[in-house]
């Protein structure tokens, strides 16, 4: 599958995330997931394409976020379907794409309060 | 084996050979010592191997628990390093509790400190790929395993990320004590196994 499009959470987000939901303070998990991932993702699987997520240049990725975002859609759609449609880039920290792809993979080893 | 050690071995059994040859003429030409002619050429030469063998493993096998000894103290400084990374997020912590203050930027030094973390666990990764192939897999996952429990803890399960969380009370400063316990309790462990290598 092509790479179609892209999300660079520095520039298109933000380079300082945030918790887990909208009401734990800005640039949330959920934020990021139903503005940007999740309309991004959907028009990656109806139009069968892979969107390509350039996780440099932001100064961490707390674990809330990661559950809150990549692992709340993996529960939502699937581990196959995101990790089909979904690639990464990270030439900063490889144990980071690492992590990420593991809430993919195991999204249910986190507790989801809402 | 490194090239050290094979430049050593391809020069120095030659020249261990030569020093036989130069030692089996002095002795030929010497009034003192003299030839058995009853000696045969196979129990001659086999002399001569057996001396040189004998003198050239030790230096060999010292030069490799030399070497290994060298790489390991290395990667045992990385690991020190990397807790010396983590035991800053237990500061920030610490001096939150003593002001009773905690500010967003006390949250972004924390995720950062996580990030500098895990580049850390990155390169001594890299670098035992090089000389402890086989035991480098354990040992990485024990470090990223521990690492990611205390991230998850301090980033997800402890309400700190929350944009409200503004003080460190006695609780999370004892909660957080004890998190931190556990990782440094597993790097620490983490270089015993090393030594063990």
């Amino acid at each position: 599958m092509e790479i179609k499009d892209k999300i660079t959470i520095k520039t298109d987000f933000s380079d300082k995330l945030g918790a887990r939901y909208r009401t734990d303070g800005d640039f949330s998990g959920q934020q990021f997931l139903e503005d940007l991932l999740l309309p991004k993702f959907e028009k990656a699987v109806e139009e069968k394409y892979l969107l390509l997520i350039d996780l440099d240049g932001v100064w961490g990725y707390p674990s809330s976020f990661t559950s809150g975002s990549f692992g709340k859609l993996s529960l939502e759609k699937g581990a196959d379907l995101v990790l089909k449609h979904l690639t990464f880039k990270s030439e900063e920290n490889a144990i980071r794409l690492e992590e990420i792809v593991n809430e993919i993979k195991d999204p249910k080893k986190h507790e989801h309060r809402k | 084996m490194n090239t050290g050690n094979k430049i050593f071995l391809w020069i120095g059994f030659p020249a261990t050979f030569l020093i036989g040859i130069l030692a089996g003429k002095t002795i030929e030409y010497s009034h003192y010592i003299k030839w058995d002619n009853h000696i045969g050429l196979v129990s001659g030469l086999s002399l001569i191997v057996t001396t040189a063998i004998g003198v050239m493993i030790p230096f060999v096998i010292k030069k490799l628990i030399d070497d290994n000894r060298g790489i390991k103290f290395f990667v045992v400084e990385e690991v020190k390093d990397l807790i010396k990374i983590v035991s800053s997020i237990k500061d920030i912590i610490s001096n939150a509790h003593q002001k009773s203050k905690f500010e967003a930027l006390d949250k972004d030094k924390i995720i950062f400190l996580f990030h500098l973390a895990e580049l850390k666990i990155g390169s001594i990764a890299d670098q035992l790929e090089i000389s402890f192939k086989k035991q480098s897999p354990k040992i990485i996952q024990k470090l990223k395993d521990a690492l990611s429990e205390y991230k998850r803890y301090l980033t997800d399960n402890s309400g700190m990320m929350i944009s409200t969380f503004n003080q460190v009370d006695d609780h999370f400063y004892q909660e957080n004590s004890n998190e931190y316990s556990k990782v440094e309790t597993s790097f620490k462990t983490t270089i015993h196994l090393i030594h063990k290598f």
